[in-house]
């Protein structure tokens, strides 16, 4: 129950981790750019870290399915949806929307090696998880197997001592 | 059901999941002691690093800058923060005159508040190609030509390529040549020629005023080169009584390092007084845990040995066990200490304020290879004591003690 439990636990913490780095913990950069037209508009790195947000959020509500949920290969399929979901979560910052030009910004040397450090966990936990679990799941169905062909065998003698 | 083979290794397993505290709270210590360990080396060679390069790349002696600049000086060099001071340019000449001075160059500071590569304010430094011995060396091998009007060098960690072009109030120019990275203010700074400083100094008046855009013979530093065999300190100190009144200060390069010097030296102090709190610690600690972990599985020990265990046996049984749990704590330190140590390397630098330039992929191969023998040591430590504890353990009265 607890070994169960735990890559679920670790999923929802490092996915509130993710909402939080760029909502409070590492925020991004606050200086605006001015347009031609006089207004103002956040950077490219403020978007970067609202798609963060979401993803976070994502993550985390993929924690709790997989707390929920008991069957090892429907939790093995959201392990794996969510590792896809950290390889978005690295992306958005290194090439999807990206961040400030200078490497002396807030965020690059917060926010996003923040970002990238807790997705890449989810990754490598989702992906071991998914592994373990299609394991444990492939074990249950040849232990099932092997005892349905004893049971097959012990029918068979079972007729053939009616039979005598 | 559980069927795996009753080997050493499989053994040690069950022990260790049998005491999941215990192992755990072990497994911590280890990862404490390999992350300060590991975090603690790369974060020293860094600045050793820095130390090392910012005595190599100083090129000048002596700086001469306005009264009251001295520290502004030092900030613009080693940690980039943009600075605006100035005196006459006539001080180039006046200092090249002292007794002792082979070579002399100005150069002229300028700070943006905006431009098309960064939106923070970058140093920007005028030098003069001709009489230049500080930024040159370092660009040549990328520099056919020296620096024209129009054309700049910039420091690694500005963005742009070689041939693309930034534009500073409004003013267009062309990256010729990128600095390698000196984990000095060098990194966040633009280089151009003395003329263009100043013809920027005409646009950036545009954008908010300049001195050198009202006056053209405004310099903000020199650079001194002393000849070989006499002491700096004291031609720096002819230049002071020379020129002092006329509001000239001098900074020398030996004291600048020396203090950089001297900050380092109290944080690597630090960081070895922790490595080795840590490490005696955790040494004490597994010593102990080792010698309480035999004197209550006497019992265990004593049917294993009924059972056919040697002592052998049961001496690799406790070696198996504390390597498991330094193992997997030295991984999970180390692994740890490297999501902090390289991905916030720029945010340390800028945190600690002193020159960082992290060592290269063979040094740092080389720091975690030792860095993972030194956290295995107390291991192999507590092993030892463990086998010599079982060697003196007389099993035979234990069984008949129980009976």
């Amino acid at each position: 129950m607890g070994s169960r439990m735990v890559p679920g636990i670790v999923i929802v913490l490092l996915g509130l981790f993710v909402v939080l780095v760029p909502a409070v913990i590492f925020p991004t950069c606050e200086t605006q750019i001015e347009t031609a037209a006089g207004g103002t508009v956040p950077m490219r790195c403020f978007w970067s870290g609202r798609a963060e947000i979401g993803i976070g959020a994502l993550i985390a509500a993929s924690g709790l399915l997989m707390l929920a949920f008991r069957p090892a290969l429907v939790r093995a399929g959201i392990a794996v949806a969510t590792a896809l979901l950290g390889v978005l979560g690295i992306l958005i910052p290194t090439v999807l929307i990206g961040g400030c030009e200078s490497p002396m910004m807030d965020c690059n040397t917060t926010t996003f090696p923040a970002v990238i450090v807790a997705n890449s966990l989810i990754v490598v936990v989702c992906v071991i998880t998914a592994l373990v679990l299609a394991r444990s799941d492939r074990r249950l169905q040849v232990q099932a197997q092997q005892q349905a062909t004893t049971n097959v065998t012990l029918d068979e003698r079972g007729a053939t001592h009616i039979e005598h | 059901m559980n069927d795996k083979p009753l080997s050493t290794l499989n053994i040690a397993l069950l022990n260790l999941r049998r005491k999941v505290f215990r192992t755990m709270g072990l497994v911590l210590l280890a990862a404490l002691l390999a992350f300060t360990l590991l975090a603690g080396s790369v974060l020293s060679q860094s600045l050793d690093n820095g130390l090392n390069n910012l005595s190599q790349r100083m090129g000048a002696d002596i700086l001469a800058v306005p009264y009251g600049y001295e520290a502004n000086v030092q900030g613009a060099l080693l940690r980039g923060e943009p600075s605006t001071f100035y005196f006459d340019e006539l001080t180039t000449e006046r200092i090249a005159a002292v007794g002792g001075v082979i070579d002399v160059s100005p150069q002229l500071y300028l700070a943006t508040l905006d431009s098309s590569c960064c939106a923070y304010p970058v140093q920007l430094i005028g030098f003069d190609p001709q009489t230049d011995f500080a930024i040159t060396p370092w660009v040549s091998q990328t520099l056919d030509a020296p620096l024209t009007a129009g054309q700049i060098v910039i420091g690694s960690s500005l963005s742009g390529e070689v041939g693309q072009k930034l534009e500073f109030f409004n003013k267009s120019f062309v990256i010729v040549a990128r600095l390698e990275k000196t984990g000095m203010g060098f990194d966040t700074s633009v280089f151009m020629d003395l003329d263009s400083a100043r013809q920027l100094a005409q646009y950036s008046k545009r954008a908010g005023g300049h001195p050198v855009a009202d006056n053209a013979n405004l310099i903000s530093s020199v650079m001194v080169r002393v000849q070989d065999g006499l002491n700096t300190k004291d031609v720096a100190n002819d230049i002071l009584q020379s020129y002092g009144k006329d509001g000239v200060r001098v900074v020398v390069a030996e004291d600048m390092i020396s203090d950089v010097s001297s900050s380092l030296r109290g944080l690597t102090g630090y960081i070895l007084v922790l490595i080795a709190i840590l490490w005696i610690l955790t040494v004490g600690v597994l010593l102990i845990v080792t010698a309480v972990t035999i004197n209550s599985r006497r019992r265990e020990f004593s049917l294993f040995r009924v059972l056919g265990a040697t002592k052998g046996k049961l001496m690799r049984l406790i070696l198996c066990e504390s390597s498991i749990v330094s193992l997997i704590g030295t991984v999970a330190g180390m692994l740890a200490a490297a999501l902090v140590v390289f991905p916030f390397s720029t945010f340390i630098s800028m945190q600690l304020g002193l020159p960082y330039l992290q060592p290269s992929l063979p040094v740092l191969a080389l720091l975690f290879v030792l860095c993972f023998i030194i956290s295995l040591v107390p291991a192999c430590l507590a092993s030892i004591y463990g086998a010599v504890r079982i060697g003196k353990l007389e099993l035979s009265r234990t069984i008949k003690e129980a009976e």
